[in-house]
Parts: structure tokens; C-alpha cells; sequence
């Protein structure tokens, strides 16, 4: 490389304006030992260290220097790494160091026992609390399993209810063939419950009915049928009706098939249902 | 009310000073301080021209310069060198956080100074009175061409590098380099012309 484009690098590096791969060719150069670059640096840097003599000296504000001193104050305060020999330093500066290591001693016991207290606080607090969470945790679920356990019962004494009813009270299976010829295996079983004026209707093989047609119930009370509602079955073609207001006058039941489930009188197919027990 | 350095260390060198500061000595860094903050100050200003601003990097090259007195080693050039490199690399880096299109260029980092220390330059002015000095760099300056003037101190007071001042002025990169190189020569030139006169 020539001396005029050495120049050219050391100028603009000295002036701190040389980047990027022409900074890093010489550096190189100079951390190689290249005379030529070494010397030309050196002349460049001359002249480039007095260039902030160009700038006016001004006095700063006298709070500077307060702001200054404040700030290595805490610096101060702790000590540093004396440089000079000890055996130049006076009995006062060794009793004052000495002083400055119990006192150092004192500060860091006092911290490390202040910290310790404040450590041993919070883990209690947090134990205390996670305890805290637990317990009421567990009282939420032992009050579920005790409602769950008070549903069970009930639903246990509802099914042992019916259990009893079916088999307290006397009760007949009916026929529906009458209805029509896909009814042949259907049945019916009547439950009657006395003591609450009702019947339980528990049937299978029950096909759907007609299109646009339904299973009307009828409660028969001398010559004059009551609606008792239509039976609706599941897709398995099982039923399960109840009929309320079963009162002494009700003879029997017939369940007919109806174009609608307001009908008042009895018009489709009948099959009669009589009651074997008096209410 | 500024606190007075202490009488005992103001007839100390630079260098004796730094190491009262090492052991811990404020009086040491009042009389430093005493010394070198209107050229330090001077030089913020200058390249920061925001009195705020000067002041933070102040502050802060002079805690600086205090908790490092103890690594202050000679090889690197006088102790007022080294502060000064420290407060222009500080207002240099400050230009640029305030304006982050800049890409960081050249800084004289101290590791780099380090490296070539054995080929750290006499200062041609080093027994001069600083306002000797001021008088002959102030002097030199006003004599060079006015292209290779602007092109100095937008490298050395903003920061800018070669390829950035040539941006701001629409020149081409190698009228740039050329005007700095020819610039610095010529300021080599008058300085030692003046100071043998």
C-alpha cells in the first residue's frame, strides 16, 4: 500500500471517521507492525490530539462540581484498596481501617440476619396460605359429594317408591291390538296409586301411529270420555304415562287413535282399558 | 458553594494525583477537577452545543475518571489525553443515540489505544500552556481551506464518518478522503510552523 493512501486511512481513523473494513485493514496493519502505517499513524495522531484544545474552555456551573462530589461520596464510603505501603501508614490509619473492617463485618451481619427474618416470614406466610388453600379445597369437595350423595338418595327413594308401588298395588297388562293389526305385540300395564289418585301407563312394542294421527287417552266417566292426553313413546316404542285426578268416578281408561290431540269425543279406533281396581 | 480542593494536592502532577485518587483521596479528584472541567466542558459544548447534555457527560466522565483512576496507566498518553478521549468518545455516542439513522462509526476506542500504545505520539505541545496551545490549534484551524476545515471537525467534533459526510455534503467518497488527508497534513504543518516561530 502507498504512503499517500496510508495517509488517507490514518488521517480519517485519527479523526475517528474510518469504518467498517477499511478500519479493520488498518488496524491491522498497525497490530501487525507495518512501519509505514505505524509511522504515518503517529504523525496523524499528533495533530488529531490537539484538536479538542480547539474548543473554548468554559467553566461549568459551580453545582457540577457538588453533584460530582456527591456522587463518588458513596463511592467513598467504602473504602478502597490503599496503594500505599503499609509501612508508611500511621497507627491511627491502621486503628481507622480497623474500625472500617468491624464496622463492615457489623453492617454485613446485620443485613445477612435482617434478610434471614424477612426470608423465614415470607416462607411461613406462603406455607400458611398454601395450607390455607388446600383445606378449603378438600371442604369444597367433601360439600359436592355430600349434595351428590343426598341426590342419589332421594332418586334411591324415588325408585324404591315405585318399586313398592308396583308391587303393592294390584295391576293388569292390556292388549292394544284392537288399535290395528302392527299393534299385536304391544301391551300395556295400568299401576294404580290410590293414595295419590293417579295411574302409571308402562307399555312396549307400541309402533308410532299413523301419519298425522295420534294416541289419544281417555278417561271414561260414565258416557262421557275426558281427554287424558296423548301418549307419546320412544323411539324403542316404550311408554311411560301418568294421568292425575283418578277420582271414584273414573271407571275406566280407552286409548283411541285421533287425527288431533284436542279431540273430544272418541272417533278413531278404540281399545278399552277397564280398571281392576276400585279407587 | 463549591468546595475548595485542598492546598496539600494542588502542587501534585496529574499523575500523583491519580494515584491519591486510587486510594481514595477526594481532594486529589477536587483538584483535578479543578483543573481540567472548563476544557472538558468546553469540549461537550462544542460537540454537543446543549448545556443540559454537557453537563450529564461531565458528570458522568468525571465518576468515571474517578472510579477508574487506579487503571489510569501511563503507556496510554498523558492523563488529560485520556480524559479527553473519554469525553469525546461519550459525546460522540451521545450525537448518536439522539439521532439512530447514524450508523456508529469510528470511535478511538481505548482498546485499540491500548494495542498501539508503543506508538503513542509525543503531544508537539505537551510543555505549552493550554492557552498556548489554544492559540496555535485555533490559529492552524483558521488557516486551512475552508473544505478541509469542515470536513475535520465534522469528523472529529459530530462524529460523522467519511462515508456520511459525504452524504451530507453530495460530494464523492474519495473528495471526502482526500480533503480530510490533505486537511490533516496541512494542519500538522502550520501547528509546527507556528510553535517553532
Amino acid at each position: 500500500m502507498d504512503q499517500e493512501k496510508l495517509k488517507e486511512l490514518a488521517a480519517a481513523y485519527c479523526l475517528g471517521a474510518l469504518d467498517g473494513d477499511e478500519k479493520r485493514l488498518f488496524e491491522e496493519l498497525l497490530q501487525k507492525g507495518d512501519p509505514l502505517a505505524r509511522q504515518v499513524y503517529r504523525e496523524m495522531q499528533e495533530t488529531a490530539s490537539l484538536l479538542p484544545y480547539a474548543a473554548e474552555p468554559v467553566p461549568p456551573p459551580a453545582y457540577l462540581k457538588e453533584n460530582i462530589l456527591q456522587r463518588i461520596g458513596a463511592e467513598t464510603a467504602r473504602p478502597k484498596t490503599p496503594i500505599r505501603n503499609l509501612a508508611e501508614t500511621s497507627e491511627s490509619a491502621i486503628f481507622e481501617n480497623l474500625q472500617n473492617l468491624v464496622w463492615r463485618w457489623k453492617r454485613l451481619a446485620w443485613g445477612i440476619t435482617f434478610a434471614s427474618v424477612l426470608l423465614l416470614a415470607g416462607l411461613s406466610w406462603y406455607f400458611l396460605e398454601r395450607e390455607k388453600q388446600i383445606f378449603a379445597e378438600k371442604n369444597q369437595k367433601i360439600t359436592e359429594m355430600q349434595t351428590r350423595l343426598e341426590d342419589f338418595e332421594i332418586t334411591l327413594r324415588e325408585k324404591d317408591r315405585l318399586l313398592q308401588l308396583v308391587k303393592a298395588y294390584e295391576n293388569a297388562i292390556f292388549a292394544l291390538n284392537r288399535l290395528g293389526s302392527n299393534l299385536q305385540n304391544a301391551n300395556v300395564k295400568v299401576v294404580i296409586v290410590p293414595d295419590q289418585n293417579k295411574a302409571v301407563f308402562i307399555g312396549s312394542d307400541i309402533v308410532p301411529p299413523p301419519p298425522g294421527k295420534v294416541y289419544l287417552l281417555w278417561k271414561l266417566q260414565g258416557a262421557s270420555p275426558i281427554n287424558a292426553g296423548v301418549w307419546q313413546t320412544d323411539a324403542q316404542g316404550n311408554l311411560v304415562y301418568e294421568v292425575g285426578d283418578i277420582t271414584d268416578d273414573i271407571t275406566d281408561f280407552a286409548v283411541t287413535i285421533e287425527s288431533g290431540e284436542t279431540a273430544q269425543s272418541l272417533t278413531g279406533p278404540t281399545s278399552p282399558i277397564e280398571l281392576h281396581v276400585k279407587i | 458553594m463549591t468546595p475548595e480542593a485542598p492546598k496539600e494536592f494542588s502542587s501534585l502532577t496529574d499523575e500523583a494525583l491519580f494515584q491519591e485518587m486510587a486510594s481514595g483521596q477526594t481532594g486529589a479528584f477536587s483538584v483535578i477537577y479543578d483543573r481540567y472541567s472548563p476544557q472538558l466542558y468546553g469540549l461537550a459544548l462544542k460537540i454537543l452545543q446543549n448545556q443540559s447534555l454537557a453537563e450529564d457527560v461531565i458528570q458522568d466522565i468525571f465518576v468515571n475518571i474517578w472510579k477508574k483512576a487506579g487503571a489510569y496507566d501511563r503507556s496510554r498518553g498523558t492523563p488529560i489525553a485520556w480524559m479527553t478521549i473519554l469525553c469525546r468518545n461519550r459525546c460522540i455516542d451521545m450525537l448518536r443515540r439522539q439521532d439512530k439513522n447514524r450508523r456508529r462509526s469510528a470511535i478511538l476506542d481505548e482498546d485499540v489505544l491500548q494495542v498501539i500504545a508503543d506508538e503513542r505520539a509525543e503531544n508537539p505541545l505537551e510543555n505549552a500552556s493550554f492557552s498556548e496551545m489554544r492559540g496555535v490549534i485555533k490559529r492552524a484551524m483558521e488557516n486551512l481551506p475552508e473544505e478541509q476545515r469542515q470536513a475535520i471537525e465534522m469528523a472529529y467534533f459530530k462524529g460523522f464518518s467519511q462515508s456520511e459526510i459525504a452524504g451530507e455534503l453530495n460530494l464523492p467518497l474519495g473528495t471526502v478522503k482526500t480533503r480530510m488527508r490533505l486537511g490533516m497534513q496541512k494542519l500538522k504543518d502550520l501547528i509546527t510552523k507556528k510553535w517553532d516561530q
